[in-house]
């Protein structure tokens, strides 16, 4: 694999991103171009169309898109594992476990609560696991294979309790969990992005500005130590960005897979694993892959759409695939 | 958020203006929910709708455009048709998606969602009202109500057994809180499975004891199931009442199930059935 | 008073005060003192199970003994913060495995992580990549991916790693401790890097502290051997001194013999047959 130059491939993804948020911007099941905005500025039903529903939705697959590539990249380096992925943890699977259950159990809430109830479920799943993450890293010495193995016992935990509740379930609660589990980003809104937003952006300037340290824990943890850094507080501290960023994702989109496991991957390929460089551009290309795989989603089947991550797996899959044929050496990433 | 929504209802005012322009010009309707669909049909209105969703199989309105799964439905999806009115069951997620439609300033109307028999003219009446056809809706609730009470209701001692089987699953059983086993109490015949709510994996034993004098199935159930003689091949079936005797319904999902306009044939159906089958 | 102890009164040096430690019930370190002052070069040694490594982790700070207490330059080293102790102590393991494609100038980079990296600091931080790289003879590498070297030119990286971690333009003490550093080289590199330490021991205030196998190695370039037995510190002197007949047949139980080398004179072990 020829390495690129970062620097030309950050102005690359940010050009590319920003081509696509105006195409995506101007595509949609509602013939709204930026064209058509101009042209009839006194059609305030369009207006409205593209300013509350699809600017939202544009801006929330971009934020989740980053969220959740660089929430991989941080567990890859981490847990210093190409095949490391946001939902190593568990994260997801609480938040699935607590989505299910609102769906299957009948419950009565406030109007406005209810609203927002597979949102607040999602977030206070990944929040209890993230808790609970957190609490078993202050234990260890830095040590990250006490937190793999209970992460390894709550998705499988997670995972038998949501076959339970699929099982007493009926049909139409069975179809509506297994479309959230494959996600979507139908329901944005300016609400929603902003509150995701306020969580995503900082925690990803905060890995950012981790990126040195992350370098260094790839030499090992003796080695790291020895070069001065804190491995337990680092390694803690990035656990929880990666929580934040996979939660607030997870709250607002269910379960999109795919871009946190590849997105990192294919960047570490082209551009080499200093996390300096392949932090941002990770973020940028997990937007660029989420914001194509999102316009695709709501326009192939107009106007219905599809669930978004059944997208990026079946973008990402055959093309990740051919990547490693591709690929002469033995080495993965 | 409060800031957005006053600049969208700040923004929507001129904008009901226009919609409801449209209204008197041409109405656009889009229905959410097999059963609404069905009853715009049933009131004469079926011309006015420009889309509908996925659980509308009436095959009436097959020719419009799908709007997606009734509980995971996507606000520009709906809008990109410009309706009017959308008339949506209560069941229909999220409901975010129809507040932003709402938010819009289109007329979003919820249809009752309670599944029961009772229930059906309630849903006729409203669907009619939001379509202003208030007079067919009275006519074809009486039409329901007719229907429904031509049925004879005396127990029977028939037991029935509903079968309920999708592509790779295991079928399962009726018992109480289902919808099945609010249509067999509604024909008069009791239920073979009692004692556990929703659905159980048929077992053996469990078949047997049960003792079914008739086997109930959907359309759609029989279709996996591929013929009759595989219903009698499936667990402890052999020895039942029903199987010796060769009883067996089936009968379109919708209709069984759904409580919708089709609902009193498909139990004035299974009444006949339960009336052969009794001992 | 000899010029030996004259250095060891005016270097500064780093210290351990009868440390001991222990994991569960087993004392790994019973009661070790010793001083290493910078200019000087000096060799653990012991057969497996000595405790080598673990002394060398409390010497460096990695792990807090149980007893004592160790002093870098007369400060307890738990006072020192984590950058100041990496700017003046620094340390290569035996294995270093890297799990992505770091090119070998990137991990030698790694190691001036100590030092910022605006305006003179980025320059000395280059001037030091490269004169590290030029001294281990890893320029020759500097583009390659580290994960595709053989064991032995990985070890020279690492070692031009830990050497550009001390790299100062105004020379400090400071101290470099490596656990076995010529197990995977060939003898031309195991000559070279043993050949490089001592020498930048005698031109710069540097104090090399190595672990190493292999006896005779430690008796031509090590000024002192301390001798580690089942974590206790069983003799400690010149080469001459800790390299003798009985000592080596007691502590080691081979049958081995000890004759000098032909040119300098140091004691060289070899193994009767």
């Amino acid at each position: 694999m020829t390495k690129v130059s970062p620097r030309i491939a950050f102005s690359v993804l940010i050009v590319l991103l920003l081509a696509l948020g105006l195409g995506s911007a101007n595509m949609g099941a509602l013939r709204l171009s930026f064209h058509t905005l101009w042209e009839t500025p006194l059609d305030d039903a369009m207006w409205q169309v593209w300013l509350n529903i699809r600017l939202p939705r544009v801006l929330l697959a971009t934020v989740v898109g980053i969220a959740l590539a660089v929430s991989g990249a941080i567990m890859q380096g981490l847990f210093r594992n190409p095949l490391a992925d946001p939902t190593l943890l568990g994260i997801s699977s609480g938040a699935s476990l607590c989505v299910a259950l609102v769906i299957v159990m009948p419950m009565t809430l406030a109007p406005t609560l209810a609203l927002y109830s597979h949102m607040l479920a999602a977030f206070g799943g990944s929040l209890i696991i993230s808790l609970l993450i957190y609490g078993l890293s202050r234990g260890g010495h830095g040590s990250l294979s006490r937190l793999l193995l209970a992460g390894i016992a709550i998705n499988a935990l997670c995972f038998a309790l949501v076959g339970v509740l699929s099982y007493i379930s009926n049909d139409q609660q069975l179809r509506q969990f297994s479309l959230w589990s494959m996600g979507s980003l139908g329901q944005a809104q300016w609400g929603t992005l902003l509150a995701a937003t306020s969580l995503i952006l900082p925690a990803s300037a905060a890995a950012l500005l981790m990126a040195r340290r992350l370098n260094l824990l790839q030499l090992g943890d003796e080695e790291a130590h020895y070069l001065g850094i804190n491995v337990a507080k680092t390694k803690r501290q990035l656990l929880l960005l990666s929580a934040v960023l996979v939660g607030a994702a997870v709250a607002v989109s269910g379960v999109i897979g795919f871009i946190g496991l590849v997105i990192p991957h294919l960047v570490r390929m082209r551009l080499g694993a200093d996390h300096r460089w392949l932090l941002p551009c990770s973020a940028l290309g997990g937007a660029c892959l989420l914001l194509t795989a999102d316009t695709l989603a709501r326009t192939l089947v107009s106007p219905a759409e599809m669930p978004v991550g059944m997208l990026t797996s079946l973008i990402g899959g055959p093309y990740f695939l051919w990547l490693i044929l591709r690929q002469k050496e033995f080495n993965v990433g | 958020m409060t800031l957005a929504r006053r600049l969208a209802a700040v923004l929507s005012a001129p904008l009901m203006v226009v919609f409801s322009m449209n209204a008197v010009a041409a109405d656009r309707i889009v229905s959410v929910g097999g059963d609404v669909t069905e009853i715009v049909y049933a009131l004469g209105a079926g011309d006015r709708l420009v889309a509908r969703d996925t659980t509308s199989t009436l095959p009436a309105a097959q020719k419009l455009p799908d709007v997606g799964y009734m509980r995971q439905l996507n606000a520009e999806g709906i809008l990109s048709l410009k309706p009017t009115m959308v008339l949506a069951t209560e069941l229909a997620e999220p409901s975010l998606v129809l507040r932003q439609i709402a938010d819009v300033g289109v007329k979003v109307v919820p249809v009752s969602g309670k599944a029961s028999l009772e229930n059906v003219p309630h849903k006729i009446q409203q669907v009619a009202s939001a379509l202003n056809l208030e007079k067919q809706g009275v006519e074809v609730a009486q039409k329901y109500e007719q229907q429904l009470a031509a049925i004879p209701h005396t127990p029977l001692k028939t037991k029935v057994l509903f079968i309920l089987s999708h592509g790779g699953m295991t079928p399962m059983a009726a018992g109480q809180d289902t919808a099945a086993d609010a249509i067999i109490k509604a024909s008069g015949a009791q239920n073979a499975m009692q004692g556990f709510s929703r659905y159980r994996p048929l077992s053996q034993e469990g078949v047997v004891a049960s003792a079914p004098d008739l086997i109930l199935l959907t359309t759609d159930g029989f279709k996996t199931l591929g013929n009759v003689n595989k219903v009698w091949e499936l667990p402890g079936m052999a020895l039942t009442p029903a199987a010796k005797n060769k009883q067996i319904l089936v009968v379109d999902d919708m209709a069984l199930l759904g409580f919708s306009l089709k609902t009193p044939e498909a139990l004035a159906a299974l009444r006949q059935a339960a009336e052969r089958a009794q001992r | 008073m000899d010029k030996r102890s004259e250095i060891q009164l005016t270097s500064p040096a780093l210290q351990a005060h009868s440390i001991s430690y222990h994991l569960g019930q087993r004392w790994l370190i019973k009661q070790v003192s010793l001083s290493l002052q910078s200019g000087e070069m000096v060799a653990i040694i012991g057969p497996n199970g000595a405790g080598k490594s673990t002394l060398m982790r409390l010497l460096t700070g990695f792990l807090p003994p149980s007893e004592g207490h160790c002093e870098l330059q007369q400060r307890p080293l738990d006072e020192w913060s984590p950058r100041q102790l990496a700017r003046t102590r620094a340390v290569m393991r035996q294995h270093s495995d890297l799990a992505f494609a770091f090119s070998v100038r990137e991990v030698v980079a790694m190691g001036r992580s100590p030092y910022p990296n605006q305006g003179r600091g980025g320059e000395h931080n280059l001037r030091a990549v490269e004169h590290v790289m030029a001294q281990t003879g890893c320029d020759i590498l500097a583009d390659r991916d580290y994960r595709a070297l053989s064991g032995g030119e990985q070890q020279r990286v690492q070692l031009a790693r830990v050497l550009a971690q001390l790299w100062q333009p105004e020379p400090q003490p400071r101290w470099l401790f490596l656990d076995e550093p010529t197990s995977a080289l060939d003898l031309y590199h195991q000559q070279q890097t043993l050949r490089l330490l001592k020498s930048l021991t005698r031109s710069e205030p540097l104090g090399v502290c190595c672990i190493l196998h292999d006896l005779n190695l430690a008796a031509l370039y090590a000024d002192r051997i301390l001798l580690l037995h089942q974590g206790q510190l069983v003799a400690q002197g010149t080469p001459q001194e800790v390299l003798s007949d009985d000592t080596l047949t007691r502590w080691y139980h081979a049958d081995l013999g000890v004759m000098p080398h032909p040119e300098c004179g140091e004691p060289q072990v070899y193994l009767r047959r």
